[in-house]
């Protein structure tokens, strides 16, 4: 059967470089392969970047609707993970039969020729995480850790089209649109936590367990990693793409920021994997854009978007964020938000609060009457009065007393 | 949890993505823009009926995904930070187990209502007929309406720096609000028992007793929707205008005068103390006067009936005003003269034409050899007066008529709603919003546009101390305006225009 596939990731201006590492790793391993980039920016700035880059991006606006409230109220990353099954679903609509999704910090080692055909047979295709058990010894990434992730990591998937793979995007799509978050407090892991259940809703799915799919640090340590013949292998089969999430760039031999599992000692197949990727990146031509600061990152007035302000639009209601319209324009408005944490609330703090803000606001007032006095009284009468007040005042206490 | 929230203080948001997946909606009573979040300003709705909308709201808000627990704040009181904090704590441990809940002051004040995720649309109207005020009786009101079990948390703590909301500031309709639920609990009780939401059968009236052009407003809104409401209960006086103009209400008539129109300026609860004896035990009641100060709002009053009647607008183009049509041109006989009815009388003096200026307009309209005609003058003018004896001969009076020249009243509001008659509408201490028919050839509203209005002075002018209004236009003015109209309006049989 002849498929029309897409390749495709998702990026801000700042991991270009790694795009092009990964455009040009994968057209070298798969001549005929394509790869769409969603630019996770500005439209203008998407097209500025286009034109400098010699290469046409996808803009948010292209892929959804509600780009400019999700460009807000998530952060880089997850505004970057939330838009996959946006992409995914507007790379169908201009006719692509199937699409492979690739993280843009991928570099491919081999032919990706057996996932397009595993798409000729199955709807969906992921990686899972590991493929063995693991112990329970304290170290990262531990097996909860795993879990709390999602069992498949989605830094690659693969839809082919089809009314199964459409219904499940738009359930996708829709638990994205507003809980595309990280918050360990609820387990959210971005899109991730949310595609662990994509198999449950597709039928012809297919877990892919080849150990050259998806290496990463997460399971490094369960696959032996060779290089031979200028070939990199996995447990003594072809390295398709490995995954450098995460990387230590000052220090190699810690393989990612996010686990203490494995080390990568220097002259080991894994160091210089991992320092060839670097070379790589820091050669490419689009590195000039590492630089470039993230376009919804600030306000139009200049002022930086915190997390907090995030937060607090992500928590209005959608008619409330409708009625704000472009909250890069809305910095006051935005700041006004008062975010209420429902499981900190306590009765008797608020109350203590208030009754505290109530007085100091009667003490202030007292002092603007006090200073108003002096001024058109005179000092003299002021003290004289506020000594016959104080006087009556007593008087009533010792009254009651 | 959905929370709904009328407030002007600015937006809060509330933590809680996951689990109870807590949403504070703030809504505004607003005189301008309508839309999801800003709820049209009637000054026909009582608080209840704004409970009503909140529900309604989050209810649409939520449409097609999974229903949650609702915390209604009460419409009624415009309720500080803290007190909105301590209601959200108590609601957030009472929300995984989704009872009813009343949270109260210890005045007994319902602050909140948590409702279960089972209400829905249709439940809706019954929210209309809490009292608001009362929490033991709102607990007897949902228990009775919908069979459940209502429990009341008590706040003594909290509410001590409760103010009215803006809106319903005004006119001490507390008490109305109470027994309007104590009667709908009597009607229960008396008919079917409490709960298993069989006093569905019961059906609803809106207590609106006067004014003509008020009944003229409310009929108009119930002809361009569906409502709950079956019967009006009116004076006996306008009964009338609601048999021959409203859609799908009987009236229950008031054998009362109306309101203030014997001389006597008595308020309007003391008015509704004495119909509410008359009022039968077998029906669920709104109270649709909760103010007088419906000209704080800027929406005509057919459109602020219709949320009285149960209507929910969700954008300015829902308005039920903007879907009048405009009359087409007439054809007026070659020879026949113009007839034109005047209707100086009003509800209060400044609403009234000043006397000087009546008598000028009748002179110049006969200087153009029209047939001019008074209707219920109140003073003496050079041209015949005709009585308003009942809605019929008003009605066939019009029919002789080629344009009225009227208050801001029934017979002009009439004119220009319903019949099509070319009007024009002099306007003075009133806002023209409210009652204006849609911009047409066949009708036009006059007036200087002082700032000053709507004062709502009823006697003498605050400005210039005299029983007559500035904002009234001079009788040329209307003079020339009659001329215009009826030279765009008719158009003479032989094709020739006047």
């Amino acid at each position: 059967m002849n498929q029309k596939i897409a390749y495709c990731t998702i990026a801000s201006a700042n991991y270009l470089a790694r795009v092009e590492v990964l455009k040009s790793s994968l057209r070298e391993h798969n001549p005929d392969a394509e790869l769409h980039i969603l630019l996770c920016e500005r439209p203008d700035i998407c097209r500025t970047l286009a034109t400098e880059a010699g290469h046409a991006f996808v803009s948010p606006d292209q892929v959804c609707r509600h780009w400019l409230h999700m460009a807000f109220y998530y952060d880089i990353t997850e505004y970057n993970t939330a838009l996959k099954p946006f992409l995914i679903e507007y790379l169908f609509d201009q006719g692509y039969s199937a699409v492979i999704y690739i993280d843009p910090d991928i570099e491919i080692f081999g032919s990706l020729q057996p996932v397009e055909g595993l798409l000729e047979l199955h709807a969906l295709v992921l990686t899972p995480h590991v493929c063995l058990p693991m112990a329970m010894d304290g170290l990262k990434p531990g097996i909860d850790d795993i879990v709390r992730a999602g069992q498949f990591n989605l830094g690659f998937i693969a839809l082919a089209d089809g009314d199964e793979s459409r219904s499940a995007l738009k359930w996708w799509q829709n638990v994205c649109l507003e809980h595309c978050i990280f918050d360990g407090r609820h387990r959210f892991f971005v899109d991730q936590f949310w595609a662990d259940i994509l198999p449950s809703f597709i039928q012809k799915f297919h877990c892919l367990r080849d150990s050259g799919y998806n290496m990463a640090y997460w399971n490094v340590f369960q696959r032996d990693l060779q290089y031979v013949d200028g070939h990199w292998r996995a447990d003594g089969g072809e390295l398709r793409f490995f995954h450098f999430s995460g990387l230590s760039k000052q220090d190699l031999t810690r393989v990612s920021v996010h686990q203490n599992r494995v080390t990568a000692p220097i002259g080991s197949p894994l160091h210089t994997l991992l320092s060839h990727y670097v070379e790589r990146i820091g050669a490419a031509s689009w590195s000039r854009h590492n630089g470039h600061p993230y376009s919804f990152g600030f306000y139009a007035n200049g002022e930086p978007v915190s997390s907090e302000d995030r937060r607090k639009f992500l928590l209005l209601p959608r008619e409330e964020r409708d009625e704000i319209g472009d909250p890069f324009q809305q910095a006051s408005a935005i700041r006004n938000i008062k975010r209420i944490d429902v499981d900190s609330l306590d009765e008797r703090r608020i109350l203590f609060a208030y009754r505290l803000r109530r007085y100091a606001n009667q003490i202030g007032l007292l002092w603007r009457e006090y200073v108003r006095s002096l001024k058109t009284k005179g000092v003299v009468l002021t003290h004289l009065a506020v000594w016959r007040f104080l006087s009556r005042r007593a008087r009533t206490i010792l009254h009651r007393g | 949890m959905k929370i709904a929230l009328i407030s002007e203080r600015g937006r809060l948001a509330v933590e809680g993505l996951a689990g109870t997946d807590w949403k504070l909606f703030n809504f505004r009573i607003s005189t301008g823009p309508i839309s999801f979040l800003n709820i049209i300003d009637s000054g026909f709705g009582t608080p209840a009926r704004y409970l009503m909308s909140l529900f309604n709201r989050l209810l649409k808000s939520e449409f097609g995904s999974t229903a949650s627990p609702k915390l209604l704040f009460n419409p009624l009181f415009e309720l500080d930070h803290a007190t909105i904090l301590i209601v959200l704590e108590r609601a957030g441990r009472n929300a995984g187990q989704a009872l009813p809940t009343i949270f109260c002051d210890g005045d007994g004040y319902p602050l909140a209502y948590l409702l279960p995720a089972s209400l829905t649309f249709s439940d809706a109207k019954y929210l209309s007929l809490l009292s608001t005020v009362d929490a033991v009786l709102d607990q007897t009101s949902l228990n009775g309406f919908f069979g459940w079990k209502t429990s009341i948390e008590c706040m003594p703590k909290v509410g001590v720096n409760m103010a009215f909301l803006h809106r319903f500031q005004s006119g001490p309709c507390l008490d109305i609000y109470r027994w309007v639920a104590r009667a709908a609990v009597d009607a229960m009780r008396a008919h079917s028992g409490i709960g298993e939401r069989k006093n569905s059968r019961l059906p609803f009236s809106v207590i609106m007793p006067h004014h003509a052009g008020d009944l003229l407003f409310l009929s108009l809104a119930s002809q361009r929707l569906d409502t709950h409401f079956s019967t009006v209960v009116a004076n006996r006086a306008y009964a009338e205008i609601v048999k021959n103009n409203a859609k799908g209400l009987n009236i229950l008539q008031l054998e009362l005068p109306p309101l203030n129109r014997d001389g006597a300026r008595i308020p309007e609860w003391k008015y509704f103390e004495a119909i509410q004896k008359m009022l039968p035990c077998d029906r669920l009641y709104y109270y649709a006067r909760p103010t007088r100060d419906y000209d704080t709002s800027s929406f005509h009053l057919i459109d602020q009936f219709a949320f009285a009647l149960g209507n929910e607008y969700y954008s300015g183009d829902e308005l039920l005003i903007r879907s009048s049509r405009s009359s087409d041109a007439r054809i007026l006989a070659a020879g026949e003269t113009f007839n034109v009815l005047l209707h100086f009388d009003s509800g209060w003096p400044l609403k009234m034409y000043p006397p000087a200026y009546q008598k000028e307009l009748v002179e110049l309209l006969s200087k153009h050899g029209y047939r001019i005609t008074a209707l219920d003058g109140q003073h003496e003018l050079p041209c015949p007066n005709v009585a308003f004896r009942s809605y019929r001969d008003f009605t066939e009076l019009l029919r002789t008529q080629h344009i009225l020249v009227g208050m801001d009243s029934f017979p002009a509001h009439y004119a220009a709603h319903v019949s099509g008659l070319p009007t024009i509408c002099l306007f003075s201490s009133t806002r023209p919003e409210n009652s204006n028919a849609p911009r047409a050839m066949h009708y036009r509203h006059l007036e200087r546009g002082l700032e000053c209005r709507p004062c709502r002075a009823v006697e003498k002018c605050p400005l210039n101390g005299r029983a007559a209004c500035n904002n009234f236009v001079a009788p040329a003015v209307v003079a020339q305006e009659v001329e215009n109209m009826l030279n765009a309006v008719y158009r003479r049989s032989d094709g020739i225009q006047k």
